[in-house]
């Protein structure tokens, strides 16, 4: 039987697609997040969309099963939970200063245009989660 | 009558307060500049503070269910309180390593970049915290936890 992606699921997947792309783009001061000094944990968000969205593409068009709960949670909430997890990352860093400000002098690097691409796709991605843990939700 | 804790809220409890005790140590240095959770610097904060808040929080849900009448709903977002705790648990332990295996990159290494003992502490309660999760997800065979027995 031929299996669709929901609009939701293809929600996920483009916000993991643009996450992933804007981690490869400038993201702070002129370097991408795979950089020294910003790798592993300015990537952090843009590997967990990716991998959220690899595995709705892997579990909807190919033959592999996932279990239909890890550790009591269903595969909703942890596209919940990790989209929540990824958004409140870049969230931080939108906030927060990623250089240092000690002694009265604060250096802050500039944040680029790969930056604001994966804001928006951990953004994106953290609405589908929640909204396709609502849809998953059992009512009793 | 009072109920004596679980072995899982115990560790659960501690752990929360490792973690609270953990932010107010070094967790990065810069030769004799120390930047705690609660610095603005390096990316640390909010991030870090957000999620000591939320393993603070649990820790507290936890001790009230634990020490006196005080009722909670049984589910937060979604999740039910040890599925939520686990969560965190396991987020707290990879942003920890993600701060812990930085390479800040040669000019600011030289400058004696190193971690502080906090991210060390925060990342074992986060272990723990994860652990009391676990261990109170099998509640069926309550284990009452008794250092006097």
């Amino acid at each position: 039987m031929k299996r669709e992606l929901s609009s939701v699921g293809w929600a996920i997947v483009t916000g993991a697609g643009v996450a992933l792309l804007g981690s490869l783009l400038d993201v702070y001061g002129g370097r991408s997040a795979w950089s020294q000094g910003l790798f592993p944990l300015i990537t952090l968000p843009a590997i967990l969309v990716t991998l959220l969205g690899v595995r709705l593409l892997v579990s909807t068009f190919t033959s592999v099963r996932f279990r239909s709960r890890v550790l009591g949670f269903t595969w909703g909430q942890i596209d919940a939970v990790v989209g929540a997890w990824a958004s409140l990352m870049m969230l931080s860093f939108a906030g927060g200063n990623a250089g240092v400000s000690a002694g009265g002098l604060t250096l802050n690097p500039t944040r680029d245009i790969g930056f604001w691409l994966m804001f928006i796709g951990t953004a994106v991605v953290f609405v589908g989660g929640l909204i396709e843990a609502q849809d998953q939700a059992d009512p009793y | 009558m009072q109920r004596r804790p679980t072995a899982g809220e115990v560790v659960t409890i501690l752990s929360a307060l490792a973690v609270l005790v953990g932010s107010f140590l070094p967790f990065l240095q810069v030769q004799r500049l120390h930047f705690t959770v609660w610095s603005n610097s390096f990316g640390i904060l909010p991030l870090m503070p957000a999620l000591v808040f939320a393993t603070v929080g649990i820790g507290f849900v936890v001790t009230m269910r634990t020490f006196t009448k005080a009722r909670f709903p049984d589910r937060v977002l979604g999740l039910g309180w040890e599925q939520a705790q686990l969560a965190v648990a396991v987020i707290v332990a990879v942003t920890t390593i993600c701060y812990l295996t930085r390479d800040p990159g040669p000019l600011v290494r030289a400058a004696g970049f190193t971690n502080g003992a906090g991210v060390y502490v925060i990342l074992v309660a986060a272990f723990g915290f994860g652990l009391g999760a676990l261990m109170m997800m099998r509640r069926p065979h309550r284990q009452t936890w008794d250092p006097w027995s």
